[in-house]
This record gives structure tokens, C-alpha cells and sequence, in this order.
């Protein structure tokens, strides 16, 4: 099974972009040949039309369509994250330090876990209706689950002692939070936050899709259908791939390497799942 | 942080957390807040009994909305672990099969399942079918990833062991190659059954649907039924547990733990 090292025409043959080229240039050829609706099934030759087109700007001195679409999504995500976060890290030393909180809270947690988060989205339009605030708060209740979990799980799994040893020293409460439980819980925080972003992702995806009065990468892709732009559907998936990609290893990647890797907790995140 | 024994207090906070909660929901919805905002436990309970065993002419069809989301998230799932696992074998077994699809494969992993509603609309039509479309691919694409990388990580010792006693390609796949990658393919119908349950309750808003759990979420948003919402939250909530414990665990016992495996997933 060991390979023999491949000849240079054999490597080009076997190089990724030639293979991505060869599966372009099928796709365009075999809708072009059987004769599809070219608007329905658009060959790469259109997405790449509609890419150019939602890249320029619709008028002068106006900002592209897809820099608009992308950087409110962008913003609607970092709000979410944000809020997530240290709610979710609040919740979730409360949850591991004082014992009936875990007790009461810790079952419920669980039985949110597996519930798609799409699911609030109706109820929250009920409330909020269609806006930014449904968006951010179905987006931020999905990505906060997985850090309250953790973090609970790594409070609560400190040995008793440090916090003993701190408090004879004669820490307050706050003290022991600061410098004990969030360290102790940050390795899960951290690792769990690869599981939170690609919650946020693709919750504030589905969000966008009906939440979203007139902007978002969503609001983009769903509201193609209504001129079945399928050219313009692609674009924006392809757009929403990228920054998936950009999110997940980027962000959820420099914060790894910075903090587990470097701490000699976990190896080197492998480049591996993304954010789907 | 935790005693011997939980003491009594302790042990019953949970239920008594549970009961005050629900009776201040009950009064708030009843007494201050519009029960068209915030419905009663009660009331959510009520239809959703009713719904479930109730007369189908009287009572919200909720039975049938439940019956709808899991037939379809039963051959969604079936097709979708059948497509991946033999799509993965085959990239898993093939190098050149494997180059020529891993940019694809890289450039669709990180793109949402659910993204793919309006495509899956226009093409498949709106409904069941885009829905049953975009369901199988949510567990294809698990069963994919995860099933093409246990093959690859096969030791190849035990093959070339088999192959000294002179087994054939198809022996080798099915007594060899499919069992060492079963905790991978196992972690992938995890994952997949999890993706699949929610892309399809989020298609079924989205896509067009005039059935299923979450039409009826989307539905009596617009009638203003916010019992009926409350009550499809409720029956989704109590699939999603019974999918991830009941159906899982049970496979898990049986497979992994018989077989001794259940520490290769872990690792």
C-alpha cells in the first residue's frame, strides 16, 4: 500500500486544482450539451457571472450588493458570538459551582442540546418580530449552549484544593472565579467554541432566511428563489462556504493555537470538519 | 465539589424548582401576559394531548404533522447512510477517486445543509421533495466524511494479514475494512442523524412544506395558534431527546460495547 512517489505529470494530474478545473469544466459542458435551462441549472460560467456582478457596486459610490449582504451577517454573527459567550460562560459557572443550580439547571441544558435551534425561530418572530433582535437572539441562544455545557463541566471538574489553597490565602469569591474556575474552564470553552460558531452559522443562516426585513447572506439566497436567480443562489452559497471556512479555521483556529495548543492541552487542531 | 450523598434537599430541588416554575408561567400567562404571546403549560399540554389522540376534525392534526416529519426523517436518514457509506468506501478504497473529489467535498463540508433550501426548491419542487432531498444530504455528507476517513485509517497490517491467507478484495471489505471503520461510520450516523433531524425541521419552514412539525411551527405563527407552537416546540424537543438517547444508545449497546470498540471512539 506504500505509494511510489508520483512523476511530475502524474503530480499535476493528481494536483487539487487540476481535478476542481476538470470537475468545472464537466459541469459547464454537461449543461451546455444537454440542453438544461441555463438560468435553473447554471453552469460555473453564470455563478461566476453573478459572482462579478453581485461584486460590483449597483450604482456609483455604492457599496457591492454581496459586501453589504456579507457584512451584515458578518456583524448579526460577531453580536451573537459575543453575547453567547459571556452569557454562556456566566451561566455556566453558576451552574458548576453552586450545586443546585446544577441540580435544576444541568437536566435542562441537556434537553435544549439536541433541539434544533430553527425551532425557536418562529416563536422568537412571534415576539420580535421580523429584525436584526430575532436574528441575534436565535443565533446567540444557539451558539450559547455548548459553552455553558462546557464550561460547566470544566468548573466543575477543578480539584477542590486550589480553591481551598486560594481562599486560606485569602481570596474573595471573585477571585476564585478569575483565577481558577474561567482558566479551569477555558480549555473546554475554547474547544467547544469550533461547536458553537458552526451552530451560529448556520442558525443565523436559517434565521436570515425569514427573519430578515433586507439583508444578510440569507435573506440573500432565499430571497433569489422569488426570481428563480438559481446563479444568484450559488453565489452566495459559495460566499457562505468561504466564510465558513474563513470563521472556523481563522477565528476558532488563532484562538486554539494561542490558547490550548500553546498550554500543551490538545495537539494542533487537524485541518479537518468545518463549520457545517 | 460534591458530597457523599446528595441530601434531601438537594435531591428534590430539581422538582421543586420544576413545579414553582411552572406555576408562575401558569399565573404569569394567566393573570398578567396575553396567552396569545405566552400560552399556559396547561393549555400547551391540552392540545398537544388533544392534538396527539384527540378527533381530527376538532383538534389541531398534530399527529399527523408528527407521523409526516418522521417518515420523512426515517428515509432521509436510511438513504442518506446508504449514499455515504458506500460513496465513502469508495473514495476511502480509491486515491485518484479521493483527488478528484476532494476539492468538492472541501469547498461543500463548511456550506449548511439548510442553505440549501431555495436551490433544493427550485430544482426538486417545493415540499416533501426538496425536503427528502435536502434531508438525505444532511446525513450523506456525515456518513461521506466520516466513512472515507475510517477506511483510509484501516492499519494496513491487518489487510496485508488477510491478504497472506488469500482473501479476496470483497472478503477483505466486509470482514476487515467495514469493521475496523464501524466507530467511524457509527460517529458518522451520530452526526448524521442529528444534522438530517434538524435540516429538516428547518425545511420543512422553509422549503415550501405543507406537512410536518415545523410547517406547523411556521403555520400557526400566521393564525396566531401560539398553543399549537408551543406544542410543536414540546414535540420536537421530546424527538430530539428520544433520537439522541432511546435510538442511539440502543445501537451503541448493541455494536460498539459488544464488539469492544466503544474506546476506538474515543480515541
Amino acid at each position: 500500500m506504500t505509494r511510489v512517489r508520483p512523476g511530475p505529470w502524474r503530480r499535476l494530474l493528481g494536483s487539487p486544482l487540476l481535478s476542481l478545473g476538470m470537475f468545472l469544466g464537466l459541469w459547464e459542458m454537461a449543461i451546455r450539451v444537454s440542453g438544461l435551462n441555463l438560468k435553473l441549472f447554471p453552469p460555473p460560467s453564470s455563478i461566476a457571472a453573478a459572482m462579478v456582478r453581485l461584486l460590483g457596486p449597483p450604482a456609483e459610490g455604492t457599496t457591492p450588493v454581496l459586501l453589504t449582504h456579507l457584512s451584515v451577517s458578518v456583524g448579526r454573527l460577531a453580536i451573537a458570538v459575543s453575547i453567547a459567550t459571556i452569557a454562556g460562560i456566566a451561566v455556566g459557572v453558576f451552574i458548576g459551582v453552586n450545586r443546585y443550580a446544577y441540580r435544576c439547571l444541568h437536566p435542562v441544558i441537556t434537553a435544549l442540546f439536541p433541539i434544533p435551534p430553527y425551532a425557536y425561530i418562529p416563536i422568537m418572530l412571534l415576539w420580535m418580530g421580523q429584525g436584526s433582535t430575532t436574528i441575534v437572539i436565535v443565533t446567540a441562544l444557539a451558539a450559547s449552549l455548548p459553552v455553558v455545557y462546557n464550561t460547566a463541566a470544566g468548573v466543575r471538574g477543578v480539584d477542590p484544593r486550589y480553591i481551598r489553597t486560594l481562599r486560606t490565602f485569602g481570596a474573595g469569591g471573585f477571585d476564585v472565579v478569575r483565577h481558577v474556575l474561567v482558566p479551569a474552564a477555558l480549555i473546554g470553552i475554547v474547544s467547544g467554541l469550533r461547536l458553537s460558531f458552526g451552530q451560529a452559522w448556520r442558525t443565523l443562516v436559517g434565521a436570515e432566511f425569514i427573519a430578515a426585513p433586507d439583508a444578510g447572506l440569507g435573506y440573500l439566497i432565499y430571497s433569489a428563489r422569488e426570481f428563480l436567480a438559481v446563479d444568484v443562489m450559488f453565489a452566495g452559497l459559495m460566499i457562505l462556504g468561504v466564510f465558513g471556512v474563513l470563521v472556523v479555521y481563522g477565528v476558532v483556529g488563532r484562538i486554539e493555537e494561542r490558547t490550548v495548543v500553546r498550554w500543551g492541552v490538545s495537539a494542533k487542531p487537524a485541518w479537518g470538519k468545518a463549520a457545517r | 465539589m460534591e458530597g457523599a450523598r446528595p441530601a434531601f434537599a438537594e435531591r428534590y430541588a430539581p422538582y421543586l424548582a420544576f413545579g414553582f416554575l411552572a406555576a408562575a408561567w401558569e399565573l404569569l400567562s394567566r393573570r398578567i401576559v396575553d396567552p396569545l404571546i405566552l400560552p399556559a403549560p396547561s393549555l400547551i399540554l391540552t392540545t398537544t394531548i388533544l392534538g396527539l389522540f384527540g378527533v381530527a376534525d376538532v383538534s389541531y392534526p398534530i399527529a399527523r404533522h408528527t407521523a409526516h416529519s418522521l417518515v420523512l426523517l426515517t428515509a432521509g436518514c436510511l438513504l442518506g447512510i446508504v449514499t455515504g457509506i458506500v460513496g465513502g468506501v469508495a473514495v476511502g478504497l480509491s486515491g485518484r477517486l479521493e483527488r478528484l473529489l476532494s476539492p468538492l467535498v472541501g469547498f461543500l463540508l463548511p456550506i449548511p445543509a439548510i442553505a440549501w433550501a431555495p436551490v433544493a426548491m427550485v430544482w426538486f419542487g417545493s415540499g416533501a421533495r426538496a425536503i427528502l432531498v435536502m434531508v438525505t444530504y444532511a446525513c450523506f455528507v456525515d456518513l461521506f466524511y466520516t466513512t472515507s476517513g475510517g477506511i483510509r485509517a484501516v492499519p494496513t497490517q491487518y489487510v496485508w494479514q488477510i491478504k497472506t491467507f488469500g482473501a479476496r478484495r470483497g472478503f477483505i471489505l466486509w470482514h476487515v475494512m467495514l469493521p475496523s471503520a464501524f466507530p467511524h461510520i457509527f460517529a458518522g450516523i451520530k452526526l448524521g442523524l442529528a444534522a438530517s433531524w434538524r435540516t429538516l425541521v428547518g425545511a420543512e419552514m422553509f422549503a415550501g412544506a405543507s406537512f410536518g412539525l415545523g410547517f406547523m411551527l411556521y403555520e400557526a405563527r400566521e393564525f396566531y395558534a401560539t398553543d399549537v407552537m408551543f406544542s410543536a416546540l414540546l414535540i420536537v424537543a421530546v424527538i430530539s431527546l428520544a433520537l439522541e438517547r432511546v435510538g442511539l444508545r440502543a445501537i451503541e449497546r448493541r455494536t460498539l460495547e459488544r464488539w469492544g470498540l466503544a474506546r476506538a471512539l474515543q480515541g
